[in-house]
């Protein structure tokens, strides 16, 4: 008896002891410290090469030539590093005048020598996005401030210098730190904030860069940033509800819900540059047939996804990008949704229709997808077609797609861009590819091919033009039924009520945190 | 014992060849150009033909080099020791909490048997055996997290809290660690964060330890040794307490053996729901992206355990059992 | 045998149990024709009515796509206790055979079969049918090939057991010395002597199997949408199950006493295998 009361004592005081430490420590925060949590680590410190969620530190480090400012309508290019610039007649020929008196965080100077440092260093290692510099033929410095690029096509190179990969310029003292010392965290860039600490799979601290060449009174700066890493959304959903986070990244719709009441956290969504869509198959049977793809296309409720599916965190796509996107043009239509129009496009496809079978192959971990098969099996089952559901991770859906035998008919794809044009979509997507990487409808037509080169280079010279353009080669992409446009992803900004300066730009999946203040 | 681990390891070291599905787009990042496919290929000799990394593999694995998981670019080695001790420290708490809880009710249960109270134990000891796990799991969040918000939702620890409180000693399991740092911010966190899984875990073995330990109490109970205490008017409660439940430690410990070799094996799902960075989740994601080094890691690691585990339990048979020794 | 199946229907608990799987199984039948919301079943949704808890309308409430709840959890009774039957029969048929077969043959035989079986028996539990079902593709009849393959082996244990057991015996070994032939020694003693032993994993295992099936659900390598099984309806369940309790409570529920009643069964035949000890 005694050792039952005994231990049924010890049980009671060990969960008391639980439930006092209820809400996480609460250490000290120097409410100067700007605290994000984050869902993983950096895997690649290297400037030029970093391609991922590096944008996060990378983007309060370091500074591109110039700014792309999506927020505002219409978007425009704000000076970073170059204060200005001018291009040639022909686009070929750009000259950009820097900006002065500007160091990196090791103390080194920043001018044109630089510039074509990491250019020319970007070309030669070819990882991550370097791809963007590609165009580039020869790199002329004419004064210690000011640079002339001379490109093989008349690109535009303005956006391609504003990318969010690939673009930032670092410090020539790169080279002589060794490739390990990169893996240690290194980062000597212009920007606002430098790397303080790095502990692997934790935490990367941001301290204040003195010397900055903005300044720090314009208004009540951050003094630190805090990237946190919690690989557990929950955790990250916990930091942000007890107020040690300022800002969360990717917190699950579940648990988002729960904060609308809050009165500490916002929540509030932005459009992104990310788009949903679903490529069909043109090659293998039956949705090589035409008539039997746009059956396909006509069974897509997209007002579904967006009212019920999605909800506020994406809105109808009206065309093959983003509107959100520079030059963005909406196709003549989209093919509509009506079941009976459908039928009749089975009707004209002549396949057999007494067991048409097709398949569709879907990321397994993202909710939204799962639901949107759903709602494609039922329609698709009330017109006759039978539809196979395949779930499955990224990597291995995208290595099947990739071979024409294990390839599936309807693939979900979601696409953003490394440079903001709309070309981005086109070029990866839809132009011809002997061995598909991205172009899983395995569509081949030089017409599409031509018109997209064409368009992209004539963007910074005659914009309206191009413009037409796009839009003529989505009409076409349209009418060969080549895709089924679905949503435009919203990015949800779940922070703490009392930060201000918080804008969207949608060209840069980051937070800008020399941009907020304090309250 | 050596032959049965070759012989696994080799047979996964085929089949996972032949899960579909190619793994060198683990390597790649998101975006990569044909150039950097290929590089990413040759890199891991994923080029070579069939019998050559059959070779490689064999010569690397006796070094106890076991390569570099495609998926998370660290060693397998490393990940496998890190993730271990997480599926370890998880293991031994449900076994903990089992015991806790099963032997007492199983002797409970013999004592009264037939009584209410041993309908109501019984009835729990068979729901623990029927109870899906992950169902288990999920209906503990519900209700420890979504409603009453006492408990974290997922995760070994608050990558936080950790962060603030260092720790000395580094055996890999941070309960022992933070217990013996003194570090008490980080072990109430742990703690906070391993009892939700660890019964979640804990319900199915309970049912075996307590049905186990009932029925062992029961075949006490009627030998020879017993009915003379019996005799003398010493009460059954008094005379398990006094020395039945010796008895019972043979079947229970063999079962508590068992249990926990099958426990290791089976902790993904427990492991997935719980966002336990452990063994089981690690070889579920790994087979789901055809991860191979990372496959066939695993594999020779649990064919280890079960190895070790057998080898254990036949010894324990031998020590606790005496006859057996003759 | 006959005596065994009489002392369990004179039982309530295990009298209850089996009643409750044979009506539990019925229902599923039927369903699809009583149920307003039949059309559930294959894959019919409606996101306007989507997570609503439990009402008068909808008993268990509606899952994220529409679909009643108790509709499908009911239905996803048939293609559990179809895995159940499916897996148990498979493991028998050709795990009973050669465990029999081993038990009678000369040691030489005996040990290369045991051998293999244990080469088996070497991996952890659940690798075999996820590797299995990662191969051949994920389906309900794959979940049935890859849990049997991973589980006759057992069966070959038990029967090999027993038909050294048996074969030992002083009648039987006389019935070999007059030249009997091994099938026939298995026919007439093995066989009939090792049913109760048999019968007591089958039932277990039943009920192992669908919470094998259930977790190979979970990974994605189990029944795939339209089919409804309750492991996979708990998943479907996960990106908003903190605010549903209803989707996650009911199919597993269910599958908690569906297994509940297999064990149950599974113990009155063990209680009367010690009996005829």
């Amino acid at each position: 008896m005694e050792r039952t009361i005994l231990r049924a004592t010890l049980l009671f005081l060990f969960c008391a002891s639980l439930f006092q430490i209820n809400c996480s420590s609460d250490n000290v925060k120097n409410n100067k410290v700007f605290v994000i949590a984050t869902y993983d680590d950096v895997k690649d410190w290297d400037p030029a090469t970093a391609f991922s969620l590096e944008i996060f530190p990378m983007s309060n480090m370091y500074e591109p030539l110039l700014w792309y400012d999506a927020g505002v309508k219409p978007g425009r290019f704000v000076p970073a590093l170059a204060t200005s610039y001018s291009k040639s007649e022909d686009g070929l020929v750009w000259v950009f005048n820097l900006r002065k008196n500007v160091f990196f965080h090791d103390g080194s100077k920043f001018d044109a020598e630089v510039v074509k440092f990491v250019v020319e260093r970007n070309k030669k290692l070819n990882g991550g996005a370097s791809y963007i510099w590609s165009s580039v033929s020869k790199i002329i410095i004419n004064s210690p401030h000011q640079i002339t690029f001379t490109l093989s096509s008349p690109v535009p190179f303005d956006k391609i210098v504003s990318s969010q990969y690939g673009a930032w310029m670092y410090s020539p003292l790169i080279d002589s730190i060794s490739k390990d010392s990169l893996n240690y965290g290194f980062g000597s860039g212009t920007g606002p904030y430098q790397l303080k600490k790095w502990a692997r799979n934790k935490y990367i601290l941001l301290d204040k860069f003195d010397k900055y060449w903005g300044g720090w009174n314009k208004r009540d700066h951050y003094n630190s940033v805090l990237i946190q890493i919690a690989t557990e959304s929950s955790t990250r959903f916990q930091m942000i509800k007890n107020g040690i986070a300022d800002y969360a990244v990717l917190i699950p719709n579940q648990l988002i819900e729960t904060l609308e009441n809050s009165s500490e956290v916002s929540v509030s969504y932005h459009p992104s540059w990310v788009n949903e869509f679903y490529l069909l198959n043109t090659k293998k049977y039956p949705t090589n047939n035409l008539w039997f793809r746009r059956a396909i296309a006509s069974s897509m409720d997209r007002s579904v996804l967006s009212n019920y599916i999605y909800k506020n965190t994406a809105v109808e796509s009206k065309g093959l990008i983003p509107q959100s996107i520079p030059l963005f043009v909406a196709p003549d239509s989209l093919i509509e949704f009506s079941l009976d129009i459908a039928k009749n496009y089975l009707n004209k496809s002549g396949l057999d229709l007494t067991s048409l079978k097709t398949d569709l192959s879907y990321v397994s971990t993202y909710e939204q997808y799962r639901l949107t098969a759903f709602l494609l099996l039922d329609n698709l089952k009330k017109i006759g077609i039978d539809l196979d559901l395949r779930p499955g991770l990224w990597s291995t859906n995208w290595d099947k797609a990739k071979n024409l035998d294990t390839a599936p008919n309807i693939i979900s794809m979601a696409w953003w861009p490394t440079v903001s044009s709309p070309s981005d979509w086109l070029f990866a997507l839809y132009n011809s590819q002997e061995n598909p990487l991205f172009n899983l409808s395995y569509y081949s037509n030089s017409v599409v091919d031509s018109l997209t080169r064409k368009a992209w280079e004539l963007e910074t010279t005659e914009p309206k033009v191009a413009q037409d353009l796009y839009k003529e080669i989505q009409n076409i992409l349209i009418d060969d039924c080549v895709v089924i446009p679905a949503v435009d992803v919203n990015v949800s900004s779940v922070r703490k009520k009392k930060i201000s300066g918080l804008k969207s730009n949608p060209a840069y999946s980051t937070i800008f945190v020399y941009d907020l203040s304090r309250n | 014992m050596g032959l049965i681990m070759l012989f696994v390891t080799s047979i996964t070291f085929f089949i996972v060849r032949l899960l579909p599905g190619d793994p060198v787009f683990l390597l790649v990042g998101d975006h990569p150009t044909e150039e950097q496919i290929e590089k990413a290929k040759n890199d891991f000799g994923l080029n070579e033909p069939i019998y050559k990394q059959y070779m490689v593999f064999l010569q690397k694995t006796i070094m106890l080099d076991l390569g570099v998981s495609l998926r998370t670019k660290q060693p397998v080695l490393t990940e496998l020791s890190k993730r271990f001790s997480a599926t370890f420290e998880l293991v031994f708490f449900s076994m903990i909490i089992a015991l806790l809880f099963g032997f007492p009710m199983g002797l409970v249960s013999a004592l009264n048997q037939n009584k209410r109270l041993d309908y109501f134990f019984r009835g729990f000891g068979y729901l623990g055996l029927s109870i899906p796990v992950f169902w288990l799991g999920m209906i503990l969040q519900i209700i420890f997290f979504g409603i009453l918000y006492w408990l974290p939702l997922q995760g070994r620890y608050s990558g936080i809290v950790l962060q603030d409180s260092p720790i000395v000693y580094n055996s890999g399991f941070i309960l022992i660690d933070s217990f013996f740092s003194g570090e008490w911010g980080s072990f109430t966190d742990a703690l906070r964060h391993i009892i939700l899984p660890a019964f979640a875990m804990a319900f199915g073995v309970l049912g075996i330890v307590f049905r186990t330990t009932r029925s062992a109490t029961i075949d006490i109970m009627s030998a020879p040794f017993f009915r003379t205490f019996k005799f003398y008017g010493i009460k059954n409660s008094e005379i398990i307490k006094k020395s039945g439940y010796k008895n019972t430690l043979i079947p229970v410990s063999t079962v508590v053996g068992l249990s926990f070799g099958l426990m290791l094996g089976g902790t993904f799902l427990v492991e997935s729901i719980f966002d336990w960075p452990g063994v089981g989740q690690f070889s579920v994601l790994s087979i789901l992206t055809r991860d191979f080094p990372a496959i066939v890691g695993v594999t020779i690691l649990y064919s280890f355990v079960y190895v070790i585990i057998n080898f254990f339990i036949d010894m324990l048979y031998i020590i606790v059992d005496p006859r057996i020794r003759d | 045998m006959i005596k065994v199946v009489k002392s369990f229907f004179s039982k309530r608990l295990s009298s209850t149990a089996s009643l409750f799987l044979v009506g539990l199984f019925c229902f599923s039948v039927f369903i699809p024709f009583i149920s307003p919301y039949s059309q559930d079943i294959y894959g019919s949704v409606h996101f306007e009515i989507a997570g609503q808890p439990p009402s008068f309308s909808h008993w268990f409430g509606t899952d994220t796509a529409g679909r009643d709840m108790f509709t499908i959890t009911i239905r996803a009774a048939f293609y559990s206790l179809k895995i159940a039957v499916g897996v148990v029969f498979f493991s028998v048929l050709v795990g009973v055979p050669i465990g029999m077969f081993s038990g009678v043959s000369n040691k030489r035989t005996d040990e290369v079969i045991m051998r293999i079986t244990d080469g088996f028996l070497a991996f952890p539990p659940m690798i075999l049918p996820i590797a299995i079902t990662a191969i051949l593709g994920p389906s309900l009849n794959n979940v049935i090939i890859g849990i049997s393959v991973s589980w006759f082996p057992w069966y070959v244990r038990i029967a090999r057991s027993q038909s050294l057991v048996i074969s030992s015996l002083d009648y039987v070994s006389i019935s070999k010395s007059m030249g009997a032939s091994k099938y026939h020694i298995i026919k007439t003693h093995v066989l009939p002597n090792s049913l109760t032993p048999i019968f007591t994993q089958a039932s277990i295992d039943a009920g192992y199997a669908i919470l094998t099936a259930a977790g190979l659900s979970f990974i994605g390598l189990g029944a795939q949408h339209p089919e409804v099984e309750w492991g996979l309806l708990v998943t479907q369940s996960r990106a908003q199950f903190l605010n549903h309790w209803w989707v996650v409570f009911f199919p597993g529920l269910f599958m908690c006493l569906t297994v509940v009643c297999f064990n149950i069964i599974g113990d009155e035949f063990r209680n009367n295998e010690t009996v005829e000890k």
